[in-house]
């Protein structure tokens, strides 16, 4: 390789650092345990990992909506979902992300762990 | 002792042998590595035998449904189709891995069938076979398919509802077939390196194969998810998603740095691409990275760690102990700069990727889709762009013509995007189609119909307009997508945007294997009746947890997708997911018509032998 061609790459090597840091620090939310979430009192756009509660959930056909109770064997909340949800069941590990606020967790997304799916998705 | 696992053994003792045979017949005399060489090839074919006989086995297991052996139990029922019940044998993690063994082991005698016979090939199939052998070991101990439960069950436990459906039945075969085909890549060029022998012509048609796999089955990943999923997209940037995109990427990367001999690039983009593999495989198996997708934990995953290791170990080893008095092919020409810069951009966007998929292994956070497209729609549109250029030039760099046919695209481009926005408002949009033109004007420009003939640039040419189609296809479906949560009682309506949805009719149905609730849902615009949808709601009657799975309901055409999915439904009542999504069969159009490029490339090699 020449001169120009790395003096090129280089240039165009800092802008796209610069660019990936930013994109970075502006795309990432943390992830959370229960307890860690309730300790905050509030947070918003998080990712809380738990179980689902058996015999929590309660499911409002009116308005689509799921309420069921998440834990992480320590703490436990309430957790509020509107939307599709395929594969539901209570006992099993999930994930929810969305905002923690005044003691309820409103979810906008619900993914469920199966621990068999897509294994052949390779 | 199952008879299945009994071929298994006889597998993984002759690629032992195989591996070590191939090795010494490398380094021996010509009368010493005759006789090695002639047991070390048989080996070779007994172990591909045994390995194809034993998932005939699992295959019959399935057929004549012996819930017997652990696996058919876990994968199939009574009531699935002969057609899904042979794919539930890739359906879990044994069946795909023995899978991957197989392809590996029919490569391996390819090579054998094609290749030159020289030291070379020899001490390549001694790191394939180990590889091969690598593989079988997993499938006697963690992996193992032929597992016999201690009673008969009466029924399996049912083969995951979202996998049945054709494009998932299909995806593991190819994007297993990708994944094998780096194997041997990686192994002539670790060869050569070592012997110093000149390696990149040999590697090209494998690395060819690698990428068609690749791109067929990540193409049948997308359309699935997409006719399956619900969330009407094809590309969620999820890890397993990304961790087939890697190699991909690496792949690409290395098939243009082949065009020239950027010998040391070219090594290690071999090199990558194969680490890459094997960490899809480890990302997919081991469940350590949290994903809708990937969370079959098991044990085996960290043997894929310590091979990554050993792949990346052996690659500095060769390389550094190889002496640099080769004629060093540098960048020379203006053409080689773009070509580079391509590599460069490939590069980039598989580091972005990476970092992306990895950081929740090192930290507490999530990297949302926003980092992605934020980096890659910005890489996907510099590549189109800068493949304009490189096309414009020849070989011969030549100024005047050069530039005449840069003038003739730009001024198209710009007119078009002029166009575009007076017509749709929409600045993207005409931004997009805009460098689209650019792009394609040059090919045209540049193709001439003699070209037909060579089908190495011919093959490349039917690529590039493939990617052009995608990256329309991308920037329409993601950028001017319109999605709403809609609530409708039966026999009402609904305004969304300036759609209005009627629910006329909510029917439930049911036979032996399922119950469906199906929604009848009418799309209006501006009065006038543009679709008629029919989502439904399938619950399964199996005994896997995962029962319920949503049917989607499209209604395409080549400028738009009507796309409705139940979120939730009752007698009187339907709650959906309803999107438009614009150009979205231009992705599927131009991935098709890319693989195609890929096919009519590697027909070049196949005419010469």
């Amino acid at each position: 390789m020449n001169r120009n061609t790395k003096t090129i790459l280089g240039i165009s090597l800092i802008i796209f650092s610069i660019g990936l840091a930013f994109a970075f620090k502006n795309s990432i939310s943390p992830y959370l345990t229960v307890t860690q979430v309730v300790e905050r009192g509030e947070a918003i756009n998080v990712q809380v990992n738990g179980t689902i509660v058996p015999n929590s959930t309660t499911y409002n056909p009116e308005t689509n909506t799921r309420t069921f109770l998440l834990t992480d064997g320590k703490t436990t909340i309430k957790v509020i979902y509107r939307g599709a949800v395929q594969n539901y069941q209570e006992g099993i590990p999930a994930v929810v992300v969305g905002d923690y606020k005044n003691g309820v967790f409103e979810a906008e997304k619900l993914l469920l762990k199966c621990p068999s799916k897509y294994q052949a998705g390779g | 002792m199952d008879i299945g696992y009994l071929f298994l053994i006889i597998s993984f003792l002759s690629s032992l042998y195989a591996t070590y045979a191939f090795y010494i017949g490398s380094k021996s005399d010509k009368k010493v590595a005759i006789r090695l060489l002639k047991r070390a090839e048989n080996s070779l074919y007994i172990y591909t035998i045994s390995i194809i006989v034993s998932i005939l086995i699992l295959t019959y297991y399935f057929l004549i449904r012996d819930f017997n052996v652990r696996y058919v139990y876990l994968y199939s029922d009574r009531h699935l189709s002969p057609l899904y019940t042979i794919s539930a044998v890739w359906a879990g993690r044994e069946g795909s891995l023995l899978l991957w063994a197989v392809y590996i082991a029919i490569l391996n005698v390819l090579a054998l069938k094609i290749e030159r016979k020289d030291r070379v090939l020899a001490l390549s199939l001694s790191i394939s076979s180990f590889i091969f052998l690598f593989l079988s070991l997993l499938l006697l101990t963690t992996s193992n398919p032929f597992v016999r439960l201690e009673f008969t069950p009466q029924d399996g436990y049912g083969l995951i509802p979202l996998l049945r459906t054709p494009e998932m039945a299909l995806h593991p075969p190819t994007i297993f077939l990708g994944y094998a085909g780096a194997t041997l890549p990686f192994s002539i060029a670790i060869a050569s390196m070592y012997l110093r022998s000149q390696w990149e012509n040999r590697i090209r048609i494998w690395t060819l194969i690698t990428w068609i796999f690749l791109s067929i089955g990540i193409f049948l990943g997308g359309w699935w998810a997409y006719k399956t999923l619900g969330w009407g997209g094809f590309w969620a940037w999820d890890p397993v998603e990304n961790a087939s995109l890697l190699p991909w990427l690496t792949a690409t990367a290395l098939i243009h740095g082949l065009i020239r001999r950027f010998r040391h690039l070219n090594f290690w983009l071999t090199s990558t691409t194969f680490m890459l593999v094997i960490l899809a495989t480890f990302i997919t198996r081991s469940g350590i990275i949290e994903s809708v997708h990937a969370f079959g934990e098991s044990a085996e995953a960290y043997f894929y760690l310590a091979l990554i290791t050993f792949s990346a170990l052996l690659s500095f080893k060769v390389y550094k102990g190889k002496t640099h008095t080769e004629n060093k092919k540098s960048a020379s020409t203006i053409r080689d700069l773009t070509l580079i810069m391509n590599i460069f951009i490939l590069s980039l966007s598989a580091i972005t990727i990476l970092l992306g998929t990895l950081t929740p292994l090192f930290s507490d956070v999530v990297v949302g889709k926003s980092f992605y497209n934020r980096i890659e729609i910005p890489l996907g549109t510099l590549l189109v762009i800068l493949l304009g250029i490189c096309i414009a030039m020849d070989w011969k760099f030549n100024k005047e013509v050069f530039l005449l046919r840069i003038k003739i695209s730009s001024l198209i481009g710009i007119i078009a995007g002029i166009i575009v926005f007076f017509v749709t408002s929409m600045s993207i949009a005409s931004l997009a189609s805009g460098i689209f033109l650019f792009s394609l004007i040059n090919h045209i420009q540049t193709i001439k119909p003699t070209d037909y003939k060579n089908p190495r640039k011919f093959g490349g040419y039917i690529t590039h307009i493939g990617l052009l189609l995608l990256f329309i296809g991308v920037m329409g479906s993601w950028i001017y997508e319109e999605h709403y949560k809609v609530e409708i009682p039966v026999g009402g309506s609904y305004k969304a945007g300036e759609y209005e949805l009627k629910l006329k009719d909510v029917i439930f149905s049911e036979d032996e294997e399922k119950v469906v609730a199906t929604a009848i849902v009418d799309v209006y615009k501006d009065g006038n009746l543009k679709a008629e949808l029919n989502p439904k709601l399938i619950n399964y009657k199996i005994k896997r947890q995962e029962r319920i799975v949503s049917g989607v309901s499209i209604d395409s055409s080549v400028e738009r997708d009507y796309y409705i999915a139940i979120s939730g439904i009752s007698q009187n009542k339907g709650f959906f997911e309803f999107y438009v999504i614009p150009l979205v069969s231009f992705v599927w159009i131009g991935s098709i018509v890319m693989i195609i490029g890929g096919l009519f490339a590697m027909s070049y090699r196949l005419k010469f032998d």
